[in-house]
């Protein structure tokens, strides 16, 4: 069984005209898969992502997230799976501001109800997996780009998800930043076998991955 | 964790917080001196009442107070204070009260006046410490007037004036007083009609023999009034009428109560006007976060702990506010009571009011909690709007925000 499958996902806005930015999309993502999402601006990969991380609702389809239809849970079902089953990384870091590297990470485990003893060794590991065991009690001002995006994958796989979503997860890093933070993911994709889906433009991400999904107008053009 | 993330949230934008923790103080402060001055000129107004001669208990027979004829009077008064008596009391006295004339060389006028048992009498009021000329009458020949009085008459120390009132009987009787002293109480009402002459002297006016026609007791403390009351009403018979002070001035009573009522709606509505601008506040706040908001949802914050969080950040900055305020108005409550507020510039209305010109202040417990009540009812509406809208923003939407 995939971990994820769509079925004639559309997502349409109404602004005057109706825009599809998502246009009857069909798609398979099997378990350890390590995939880009690609395509020009506007191309609906946003979009795409926050459906199947269900943080957007389908105008029309459905998505099965690991056997559950998430398309019509409710919005505290819906909490509650994204919390359990998926992680995400966001383009600009976007971090609790007020926290330390550590309590953001811990942030997760806490709404999971971890005690404090297991939430240290956890968040402890993770971040010693993301090489920031050094920096946990650092506030975030004090941290890099790269950094505190490090700190978000940490955030991202510290409940052990099914699935880490990342939108554009290298777009306000600099190159050698950029390489070491796909690099990491890939690591960790291959080493824990957590599944990936990545939107992204960034050549040197998409060549790291192992599938491409093509993404223009709304709909797959190659997968 | 989500405490401490309240907490540091309220200290992101270090200067809109202290705006909004100095508004709120400012709003409590300002209330609780309002409150604490209205609530120590209407104490200070009733000790006045009770120390005019009023008392905290009276006991006549039944119907005196309508209708305060002489012939309606206590057979055996000194029976009835040794039946009634309790450590609770600080003074329990009788008296022959008159209504009558009181007449000088060259003028009337009408008058109230306390025939009580002297050296008892000089407790029981505070007549002694009005004194502006003279001594509290040592003898049932000499007089306590007040200074109306005293210029209605056109009379001064020394003079000779006349009581007619009466008697048992329905005669008229006479009894001639030397003025032995003038008071200045605060109540005007006061100085214009109550005189204060010794027992023997009133009871040979009214042609009384051990009578008296009111028992009038002094407490310890003001609190002790409705126990007190309700031991003295099973202790006699349904031929004595038992009253409190609020009895006897029932309108008074029932001004002071509507007063208070008043000045917590007046408060209320200060508050309520506040709570427009903890709203505001919050909107700005929430609309800066907007994004923030959307990737707490996205990790899997479910919307009612999103609200929590706006709330609880709303009632921490309310505790803040409360505990800045109550250092505040505990050094002007203490400052008050020794200085007192002095509003002599307002001094003949409340002369009518019978409170004095120095005002201390006075507040009790459920007071200071009905306002801590209010200031956290009145945050908890202002960011429960605020806290709705942060629940029920659409994610995709909030994580757009720049």
């Amino acid at each position: 069984m995939a971990l994820i499958e769509t079925f004639e996902l559309c997502k349409y806005y109404e602004n005057g005209t109706i825009v599809k930015a998502i246009d009857g999309i069909n798609l398979k993502i099997e378990k350890r898969e390590f995939t880009s999402i690609v395509g020009p601006s506007g191309s609906g990969k946003t979009t795409l992502l926050n459906l199947l991380g269900g943080i957007d609702r389908p105008t029309k389809g459905k998505v099965i997230l690991d056997g559950i239809e998430i398309s019509s849970l409710s919005e505290r079902r819906l909490s509650e799976l994204r919390l359990r089953k998926i992680g995400f990384v966001f383009q600009s870091f976007n971090l609790i501001p007020v926290l330390t590297a550590f309590e953001n990470v811990e942030f997760v485990l806490i709404l999971r109800g971890f005690s404090k003893k297991e939430r240290r060794e956890k968040v402890m590991k993770v971040l010693k997996d993301v090489g920031l065991e050094k920096l946990a009690d650092r506030p975030l001002t004090k941290l890099s780009g790269g950094e505190q995006q490090r700190v978000a994958v940490a955030r991202a796989i510290v409940g052990e998800p099914k699935i880490v979503l990342a939108d554009e997860p290298t777009a306000n890093l600099d190159s050698e930043n950029a390489i070491a933070l796909v690099e990491l993911m890939k690591k960790l994709n291959e080493e824990k076998g957590i599944t990936f889906i990545l939107s992204t433009h960034d050549n040197r991400v998409v060549e790291r991955t192992k599938r491409i999904i093509k993404l223009v107008d709304g709909k797959i053009i190659q997968s | 964790m989500i405490l401490k993330l309240a907490w540091r949230n309220i200290w992101r934008n270090k200067r809109r917080t202290w705006i909004l923790i100095s508004a709120v103080t400012v709003g409590i402060f300002g209330l609780f001196f309002f409150l604490t001055i209205t609530q120590g000129a209407v104490k200070q107004a009733i000790q006045n009442i009770i120390d005019s001669g009023v008392g905290h208990i009276q006991i006549h027979k039944a119907g005196y107070l309508k209708d305060p004829e002489v012939k309606k009077f206590i057979k055996d008064p000194d029976q009835i204070i040794k039946k009634i008596k309790s450590p609770l009391m600080k003074i329990i006295s009788k008296r022959v009260n008159l209504q009558g004339v009181i007449y000088s060389p060259t003028e009337t006028s009408p008058v109230q006046a306390i025939g009580g048992e002297l050296g008892k009498e000089k407790l029981l009021t505070r007549l002694d410490d009005f004194i502006i000329k003279g001594h509290f009458p040592q003898n049932e020949t000499e007089i306590l007037i007040g200074s109306e009085l005293a210029e209605t008459l056109e009379v001064g120390l020394d003079d000779k004036v006349v009581i007619s009132s009466a008697d048992i009987t329905g005669e008229l009787s006479s009894y001639a007083f030397r003025i032995g002293g003038i008071f200045k109480s605060p109540s005007k009402e006061i100085n214009k009609y109550l005189v204060m002459i010794d027992i023997n002297a009133a009871s040979k006016i009214a042609g009384y023999n051990n009578m008296a026609n009111e028992i009038i007791i002094r407490l310890k403390e003001d609190k002790a009034l409705p126990s007190v009351l309700e031991n003295i009403k099973q202790k006699i018979d349904s031929n004595f009428e038992v009253l409190s002070w609020g009895d006897v001035y029932p309108a008074l009573k029932y001004q002071f109560e509507i007063f208070n009522e008043m000045m917590f709606i007046f408060g209320f509505i200060i508050l309520l006007g506040a709570t427009f601008g903890i709203m505001n506040v919050f909107f700005m706040s929430i609309y800066e976060r907007m994004r923030e908001f959307g990737v707490i949802r996205a990790i899997g914050v479910k919307p009612i702990e999103l609200g929590k969080l706006i709330i609880l950040e709303g009632l921490l900055i309310g505790l803040v506010s409360i505990f800045i305020s109550s250092i505040l108005c505990f050094i002007l409550y203490i400052y008050l009571s020794i200085k007192g507020l002095n509003l002599s510039i307002f001094s003949r209305s409340l002369e009518i009011w019978g409170t004095g010109a120095i005002i201390y202040p006075s507040i009790d417990l459920p007071s200071i909690m009905i306002l801590i009540f209010l200031v956290l009812l009145i945050i908890l509406i202002s960011v429960l709007i605020p806290a709705r809208k942060a629940s029920k923003i659409v994610i995709a939407e909030a994580l757009k925000y720049v």
